[in-house]
């Protein structure tokens, strides 16, 4: 008994500790690493913006707000997502379809709704969460693995939306949460064959995607994107500009504040899309390399959280998100760095922005809310 | 379950894949590439930036400036970066016409020069209204503060800084300033943010004493130009020059031209006539032949010469005198400037002698003060003199010498017969060869000989000094034209030492083509002497050696 006791203290200390963050449904590593890359990213913000400390105050608000949504989602059982998941994307679909009808208009491009009186905010972020929700609600109530005719519903389910977002225009979204609904599918079970068959759809249908979705601005990108010297000075300059920022940089960096540039306006967009590189030509590639792996201690988490769900829809939800969240990083700096064209994607939880930090803050408060609430 | 863990295992691939090509690609570029990429960036910020340096100072021997570089902007622009659309406001503002801007914009291709040498008040105006394209390059634009007074001594610089005049041209190598350069970061509107170091020192240019005094300078110009302005003469030129040094203190020639405004120059006001230009000197160089005389012991101050009836056969030429002036002594000679009385004098001068003598006096040298063309006495050859050409000599003939070579003659001679070199400019060393040219003695008595020229009945009453003794002697000179001798063209001169008991300074006056009524040495010459030598000695504390002497009358 005595024995018994002593073996299992331990363990029972362990689990009651556990159980008092479960109860407030924290994932503690999960919070760490995110509030770790929340600061990395306000210290690079600070440089980026010219040292205006007005930024990193109003960056700051919104992590404020960011993490407080997170704990409050975090405290929904994840039963509630899938009540919710119907209502959510029909209602996303809905604000897009406003946004086409009445949207207003910043850079050529409808992507904001303003509530009169009230903020302004863009749908599609509403979108990035309600899609995933609804895929995995939609396959894992069909039973995994889904069956050809369900697989081509959540295909339908996604490209609406998705659609919607490229009318906008606003191409790197819509690929996001187009990449969001297939990560649902894979995960779900999607057959090697239909995947083989998509990829070939997929490639060959490119020409005319070419042809007859993409805007004219989009195949500029496209082609500075192959070449961007070939218009040093217009549609390349970003380009040549971050990549030179970058590699300027070299292993440890010019110093903090002093890249020059970014310091000197050279780089545009410095403290939103393009804030990799003054990271990258102030800290050097140590700094990259550090906030790499601060982003990879978030995916590892989240891929954690996906294989411990407690059922199917949490598992396919946690790792979609999780997914997801890595592609914004990939694409983001592989725009930046001249690997893939500009689409305009954030350097997630480091750009300067506002309503991306609340809905990636949010969605991880699902992730937590999914690592934190285990079947009873 | 299995299912899942290995698409989830498919997952972890997936994302490694994509993380390594990140990183890799993250290492392409700051490592590889580094370098490629470290140029190309500081190609974007890094400019190289001209540090002009101020050219050295002129001053006179007391430090007043007499040239000085003061800091101008140069506004320029680069053809590519400007707008089109800017040129009338750039025009408003610059005071350049619209035209020219728009010429220089389309004709040039990344440097065109707006407006150069702007006050920099100006230029800072056209600047501030921060015009893409346009830069303002900080440079130096000589000033003279002499003006007119100095002008032909000192010279000027063009406008790119490189002396082509006088003392400008001559120390041009000494005066030249270096511009350096810099290394400057530029942001991406161009503007200079902040600077990052000097990649070679930029120069000032030495700086040049002479040995003119501004005060005496101006003295003498004023007198010559009045006197020129007042007779109509067409040129002159005064120098000064301490008799123990050599040193030039007052360099003058008229017309002169202001060197502040280039549109006042012409060909005439240009030259430093007193320098450049050689000269018959006739009459003044009777004492200098009486010294040689003299020291031969050919004559005594009081020896007996007849220079009745007044003139002279020699060869094919008639020497006149003024008036038949008898049996005269050697002093007498000098005193009336007899031509007759020096020609029998020097007739029975060795030959060689003659001709060394002079030779050391430095009549047929170049002064060597390093002025650009500086003219060369010309002594004629002594293996081809005959009687005519010795006689022509004694008075004055047959050689040319400019004034300063004439100054530096007496400087010698007033010098107690030890050859004085001249200088014009102070931290410069000259030869002092202690070369005695006559005795002491001879050159004292010489002195004394020419102290008459400016007693009453001497040739030169006009350059008494009330209160310092005069040592002088005029000259005039028919000038040299087409057809030999001109008959109404004169060149007048004065040369006057004072104080002549305790000699400091030599004064000779130049004057070329004086009025057919006034163009004996004795009259405006002596005047002008008299004028700059009245303010003169006072001004350089030398002490009056004598009094007026009450009851003589305006002589």
């Amino acid at each position: 008994m005595l024995s018994d006791f002593i073996r299992h203290a331990p363990s029972e200390t362990f689990s009651r500790s556990r159980s008092l963050l479960q109860r407030v449904h924290i994932d503690i590593y999960l919070l760490m690493a995110l509030m770790l890359v929340a600061g990395a990213g306000l210290i690079v913000l600070y440089s980026a913006s010219g040292a205006d400390m007005g930024a990193v105050y109003r960056q700051s608000v919104r992590f404020g707000i960011g993490f407080f949504a997170m704990f409050i989602i975090a405290q929904l059982d994840p039963r509630i997502f899938q009540q919710w998941s119907g209502v959510l994307y029909i209602g996303g679909i809905c604000l897009l379809v406003a946004v086409l009808l009445s949207g207003h208009d910043a850079k050529g491009a409808q992507r904001w709704l303003t509530i009169p009186g009230l903020f302004r905010f863009q749908p599609s972020e509403i979108i990035k969460v309600s899609v995933p929700i609804m895929l995995a609600w939609y396959l894992s109530r069909k039973g995994l693995p889904p069956k050809f005719r369900h697989v081509l519903v959540s295909l339908v389910l996604l490209f609406v939306p998705t659609i919607l977002i490229l009318k906008q225009p606003d191409l790197g979204t819509s690929l996001l949460i187009a990449a969001s609904g297939i990560f649902v599918i894979f995960l779900a079970g999607l057959s090697w064959k239909l995947i083989a068959a998509a990829t070939v759809i997929a490639v060959s249908s490119l020409p005319a995607m070419w042809l007859f979705v993409l805007q004219g601005y989009q195949k500029q990108r496209v082609l500075t994107f192959l070449n961007p010297e070939s218009d040093p000075l217009g549609s390349g300059w970003n380009i040549i500009q971050s990549k030179t920022a970058i590699g300027s940089g070299g292993l440890y960096g010019k110093g903090y504040l002093h890249g020059t540039q970014s310091q000197l306006d050279f780089l545009p967009e410095s403290h939103t899309d393009f804030i990799i590189a003054v990271l990258s030509e102030e800290l050097g590639l140590v700094g990259a390399v550090v906030l790499l792996v601060l982003y990879l201690l978030i995916v590892w988490r989240g891929m954690a959280i996906s294989i411990n769900a407690r059922d199917s829809f949490c598992r396919l939800l946690a790792g979609s998100l999780t997914l997801t969240f890595f592609i914004y990083v990939f694409v983001n700096i592989g725009m930046v760095s001249g690997l893939l064209p500009v689409v305009g994607v954030p350097l997630p939880l480091v750009s300067y922005g506002g309503t991306s930090i609340v809905t990636l803050l949010g969605s991880f408060g699902i992730l937590m809310s999914i690592s934190t609430h285990k079947r009873d | 379950m299995d299912r899942a863990s290995w698409r989830y295992t498919t997952v972890q691939i997936g994302l490694l894949a994509l993380l390594s090509v990140t990183v890799w690609r993250v290492v392409y570029l700051q490592v590889l590439q580094k370098d490629f990429l470290i140029s190309e960036g500081t190609s974007r910020w890094q400019r190289i930036e001209v540090v002009n340096a101020p050219r050295g100072m002129l001053t006179d021997r007391y430090g007043r400036a007499m040239a000085v570089s003061t800091p101008v902007i140069s506004l320029w622009a680069d053809p590519r970066e400007i707008n089109k659309a800017d040129i009338p406001v750039l025009a408003k503002a610059s005071g350049v016409s619209e035209k020219t801007l728009a010429y220089r914009a389309d004709h040039h291709r990344a440097f065109m020069y707006i407006r150069r040498q702007m006050n920099p008040e100006e230029a800072q105006v056209v600047l501030d209204l921060g015009l893409k394209g346009v830069y303002g390059q900080k440079e130096y634009k000589r000033y003279y503060p002499a003006g007119e007074v100095a002008a032909q001594v000192v010279g000027f610089t063009d406008v790119d800084d490189h002396g082509q005049e006088g003392i400008e041209l001559a120390f041009d190598a000494q005066l030249s300033a270096t511009s350096g350069k810099k290394e400057v970061i530029r942001d991406l509107m161009g503007r200079s943010v902040r600077d990052v170091g000097e990649l070679t020192a930029s120069e000032a240019g030495d700086n040049l004493n002479l040995t003119i005094d501004l005060r005496l300078q101006y003295l003498a110009y004023r007198e010559l130009k009045s006197a020129i302005a007042k007779t109509g003469a067409a040129s002159g030129s005064v120098v000064m020059m301490d008799v123990k040094t050599g040193e030039v203190l007052a360099l003058v020639n008229q017309p002169g031209y202001n060197p502040n405004d280039r549109s006042t120059i012409t060909a005439e006001a240009l030259r430093n006539r007193a320098v450049t230009d050689g000269f018959e000197p006739g009459s003044i160089m009777k004492p200098i032949t009486m010294s040689i005389a003299l020291e031969q012991g050919l004559v005594t101050p009081n020896s007996k010469i007849n220079t009745s009836p007044g003139r002279l056969r020699l060869g094919k030429f008639s020497i006149r005198d003024f008036r038949d002036y008898g049996e005269l002594t050697a002093t007498e000679v000098i005193k009336k400037s007899s031509n007759v009385g020096i020609v029998k004098i020097a007739k029975d001068l060795d030959r060689d002698v003659f001709w060394q003598t002079l030779y050391n006096y430095g009549l047929g040298t170049t002064p060597g003060i390093g002025f650009p063309g500086e003219a060369s006495g010309a002594l004629p050859n002594p293996m081809r003199w005959d009687d005519v050409r010795q006689g022509a000599l004694a008075y004055g003939y047959g050689l040319s010498v400019s004034p300063i070579l004439m100054a530096q003659a007496y400087a010698t001679l007033a010098n107690g017969g030890k050859r004085v070199h001249a200088r014009l400019i102070q931290n410069l060393t000259t030869v002092d060869d202690e070369l005695q040219v006559v005795s002491e003695r001879t050159a004292n008595q010489v002195i004394e000989m020419m102290k008459t020229v400016v007693e009453p009945g001497g040739t030169a009453s006009r350059a008494h000094l009330d209160w310092y003794s005069v040592a002088g002697k005029t000259g005039t000179s028919h000038k040299i034209g087409a057809q030999g001798y001109e008959d109404a063209k004169y060149t007048s001169s004065f040369v006057g030492i004072a104080p002549a008991n305790n000699p400091q300074v030599v004064t000779v006056v130049v004057i070329n083509e004086p009025p057919e009524d006034a163009y004996y040495g004795g009259e405006i010459p002596a005047s002008i002497f008299n004028g700059v030598m009245t303010q003169a000695l006072p001004l350089m504390n030398i002490n009056p050696d004598q009094a007026p002497l009450l009851g003589e009358g305006s002589k």
